[in-house]
């Protein structure tokens, strides 16, 4: 009877400290998202920044919060495994030069309000939901798909706008470009290459 | 009337047969990648023309739309949206959403009395306790029947739509009880016209700078818009309010849980190389960082989760 008891006691206990460390971690990751959200407005946004500094901060964002190697994966679908590594590479690098030049001129001069209204794990990632409402512009709904990697920081490997997936999307649009371009994923990679230079 | 009614009828339900025979989901899919777009080349001529017709028109419209001060624009935008409840509520009832009923009903009645006949829109404020905003139509009352979506079809002037949700819209605009209302009122094509074109600029000027933005950034926007309609009509469909869980659903988890693909990329990493450099060379102080770095990306083999691959930082370093 004894022994029933104290099993109870360290299972309750186990219960106890691993959904208040969960619940932390929660919590957490909210304030990671909306500590970036005031960085992109601190580092990125300010339109006093040329556009070469504006897209050197919004790079080094994007390599520490996101995580850009799984998302570049993603985003080839199937097309990944049959590369080779210089290949690989390349398209890594060019792909976060694409994002980079892509993303960080639309926040420029951005000031809009965001808050991180809920925050869910499920299997092991956090979906962390906010609210943005933009200054003109339809107020939107992201949810930001996070998890933990093993030194305890926080990174993100997509973001669902009003129930789009920025990373669903992007590879739907890349599957499209690398089946109608004859060079495949080289193609692609110049494609990218050339829309950077623009 | 009648005749033509009926003649327009058959042929819906005749088309209705031919996706449920022709479209099937499992075999389609996999011929096509997921994008089931068989008429990809006349989809794109018609895109073409669709977004020249953006340039010349819609856009210019939902400019100046938005220029309009909001007296006349939001009680004219919450008009046109009243307008769409009874085609919503019937198909609230034909899909037997009991939510959705409750939503557009209360919506509907909130708004016609406190909202002065619809010309507010009171039950989106606060003080109702934000009542969303639901529109049903024929294409998700088909989807929740378990007809297929089928190929993807881009409409002239409509936009993207796929052959079961085309038939819902011509299903919706033949049996839209307003209609009948209009017909017994004798209101011509113009008066019935204007509902659906406030609702287009409407949604056109809210989506102006997004889309831009989009197509700016866009390698392949034909590919995208495709994209974003097929991961917003999923969304929809499914009925939630505001679905989270979308884009994880979404995340076809095969493509990571191939072993050889995960062998290729711990191969990939150089760690280990380093590790033996140092080794072999014995210890100096240059080395001693790239150890520290070495150990700083090294793969302990723990993954996010078991549907996804293991996150590698090494690939961080490739780009700086």
């Amino acid at each position: 009877m004894y022994k029933l008891l104290n099993s109870f006691v360290i299972i309750f206990s186990l219960i106890f400290i691993s959904n208040a460390s969960a619940d932390t971690n929660t919590e957490e990751s909210k304030s990671f998202v909306e500590k970036l959200g005031k960085e992109v407005i601190e580092t990125v946004s300010d339109e006093r920044l040329s556009d070469n500094q504006r897209r050197t901060n919004f790079r080094y964002l994007y390599l520490n919060a996101f995580d850009n190697f799984y998302i570049s994966r993603f985003v080839l679908g199937r097309y990944w495994k049959r590369l080779d590594k210089s290949v690989r590479e390349e398209f890594v690098k060019t792909f976060n030069d694409y994002i980079v030049s892509t993303y960080a001129p639309k926040f420029k001069g951005w000031r809009g309000e965001f808050k991180a209204v809920d925050a869910l794990i499920e299997k092991n990632f956090y979906n962390v939901k906010m609210n943005v409402i933009n200054k003109d512009g339809p107020a939107l709904k992201l949810i930001w798909k996070i998890y933990l990697d093993k030194n305890k920081n926080f990174k993100i490997l997509d973001v669902n706008i009003d129930g789009v997936s920025m990373l669903v999307t992007q590879r739907a649009e890349f599957m499209s470009v690398i089946k109608n371009n004859p060079n495949g994923v080289i193609g692609l990679i110049e494609a990218m290459k050339k829309k950077i230079s623009i | 009337m009648f005749i033509s009614n009926s003649k327009i009828f058959r042929f819906l339900l005749l088309a209705l047969v031919i996706i449920s025979i022709t479209a099937n989901p499992g075999s389609s899919e996999s011929k096509n990648n997921g994008v089931n777009d068989p008429f990809e080349g006349a989809n794109r001529n018609i895109f073409k023309f669709n977004e020249k017709l953006d340039d010349y028109f819609f856009k210019p419209v939902a400019k100046g739309w938005r220029k309009l001060p909001d007296i006349p624009r939001k009680p004219l935008t919450n008009l046109a949206d009243t307008a769409k409840v009874p085609v919503s509520l019937a198909n609230a009832i034909l899909q037997l959403n009991k939510e959705s009923i409750g939503n557009i009903l209360g919506r509907f009645l909130v708004n016609m009395t406190f909202g002065l006949g619809g010309l507010f829109d009171v039950a989106s404020t606060d003080n109702f306790g934000n009542m969303p905003n639901i529109h049903e139509d024929f294409g998700q009352t088909l989807a929740v029947w378990g007809v297929p979506d089928g190929p993807y079809v881009m409409l002239p002037i409509f936009g993207p739509s796929s052959l079961r949700d085309s038939v819902g819209m011509g299903i919706d605009a033949v049996t839209n009880p307003l209609s009948f209302a209009y017909r017994m009122n004798g209101i011509g094509i113009e008066g019935r016209l204007s509902g659906p074109v406030v609702r287009g600029v409407t949604k056109r000027e809210k989506y102006l700078d997004y889309v831009d933005e989009m197509k700016a950034g866009s390698l392949d926007w034909y590919a995208t818009m495709r994209s974003l309609y097929r991961q917003r009509r999923i969304k929809e469909i499914s009925g939630e309010l505001e679905n989270e869980k979308v884009s994880f659903d979404l995340i076809p988890t095969d493509v990571y849980q191939d072993d050889i693909l995960n062998k290729q990329i711990v191969n990939l990493d150089t760690d280990n190389e380093i590790e033996n450099v140092v080794k072999t060379q014995l210890v100096k102080t240059q080395l001693v960082k790239e150890v520290k770095a070495a150990n700083k990306r090294y793969y302990n083999g723990i993954l996010p989760s078991s549907n996804y691959p293991a996150f590698n930082e090494s690939r961080v370093n490739l780009i700086e």
